[in-house]
């Protein structure tokens, strides 16, 4: 059966812990993998396999992992493979330029993730005891008629739910503006999720270790409490910082 | 791949935690990287369409543990 060439990513010097197709100045991390696995004919059934799927993703991540501890690199998308080690290095001489100088701006720079979380219930809960409005409805709502609780209720919820897209966007606007004041970062979809702990802000940054320490990590110390929580990822390779 | 902690002190193992990275690991191998389309084109469409789909999935996994109680019964 055939061997085909899985290209996980470019670099300039060679790692050692991929087959490694050198040409034009550049290094392509390879793995030549089997028809069976990513050959036309058996791709569409593999891809339908979350087995399948998950073990190759996490591999493509690990080994671009492993490989960002030694050297910048561009990393490529899941499933880009070449017929033949002279195609993997026309591609290296078609886009020597592009990769050349997209390398020099990774230069010591990382992918980061950074995610802002609130919590539903503490968020609501922190709101009605401190927000001087919220409190007194809920006072008045112990004392009154059924009818006037109906009433009360709506307001309640009404101002509830106003001050907390108010909170959140004080806080997600803060957590961004400490960020992209000195960073370059990219916004990226939020995390969907049905739970009480919802995603608000998610960005990803490229930056060396040390503008990581001094900017990140205590912006995690800042928002830190029962409503408000930052989650931090990597370092990554630099997925999105990458077009060509 | 580690998360950043201000500290060195060992993270309590949180089973949701592993779920929201393998979705980070997903979002971004699936999703981002530089396109280029080797001579064998595997389509690149078929890759958007698994991850359209796992994105599904993922929220439906989601949405099935929020509706099942500590216990694994349905909370409504």
């Amino acid at each position: 059966m055939k061997s085909l060439y899985y290209v996980f990513g470019v670099t300039k010097n060679a790692i050692g812990n991929t087959y490694e197709i050198a040409g034009s100045g550049l290094v392509a991390l390879t793995e030549k993998v089997s028809e069976k696995d990513f050959g036309p004919s058996y791709l569409e059934n593999n891809l339908k396999d979350m087995n399948w799927v998950n073990e190759k993703v996490v591999h493509h991540q690990n080994t671009l992992a492993a490989a960002i501890e030694h050297s910048s690199l561009i990393p490529f998308k899941f499933g880009s493979l070449f017929s033949s080690e002279e195609q993997v290095k026309s591609m290296l001489a078609d886009r020597k330029d592009q990769f050349a100088q997209l390398l020099s701006q990774l230069e010591n720079k990382q992918e980061y993730g950074v995610k802002l979380h609130y919590n539903d219930l503490a968020l609501e809960k922190l709101l009605t005891e401190s927000h001087p409005k919220l409190s007194e409805l809920k006072e008045q709502m112990l004392s009154v008629t059924a009818g006037k609780k109906f009433m009360l209720k709506k307001k309640f919820g009404d101002l509830l739910k106003e001050e907390k897209k108010k909170e959140i966007n004080r806080i997600r606007q803060e957590v961004y503006s400490k960020l992209n004041d000195s960073l370059r970062l990219k916004q990226l979809d939020v995390s969907p999720s049905e739970s009480v702990i919802k995603n608000v802000l998610n960005l990803a940054l490229l930056t060396d270790a040390m503008s990581f320490q001094e900017k990140v990590v205590p912006l995690t110390d800042m928002v830190k409490g029962p409503a408000f929580s930052i989650e931090v990822s990597g370092p990554w390779p630099a997925y999105n910082f990458v077009e060509l | 791949m580690n998360s950043a902690t201000p500290n060195d002190l060992l993270e309590e193992y949180d089973p949701e935690k592993e779920k929201m990275l393998l979705s980070d690991v997903l979002d971004r191998v699936l999703n981002t990287g530089v396109t280029i389309s080797g001579d064998l084109v595997i389509g690149i469409a078929d890759v958007e369409l698994i991850y359209v789909g796992l994105r599904v999935l993922l929220t439906s996994v989601n949405k099935l543990k929020s509706d099942l109680d500590v216990d694994g019964n349905p909370t409504v």
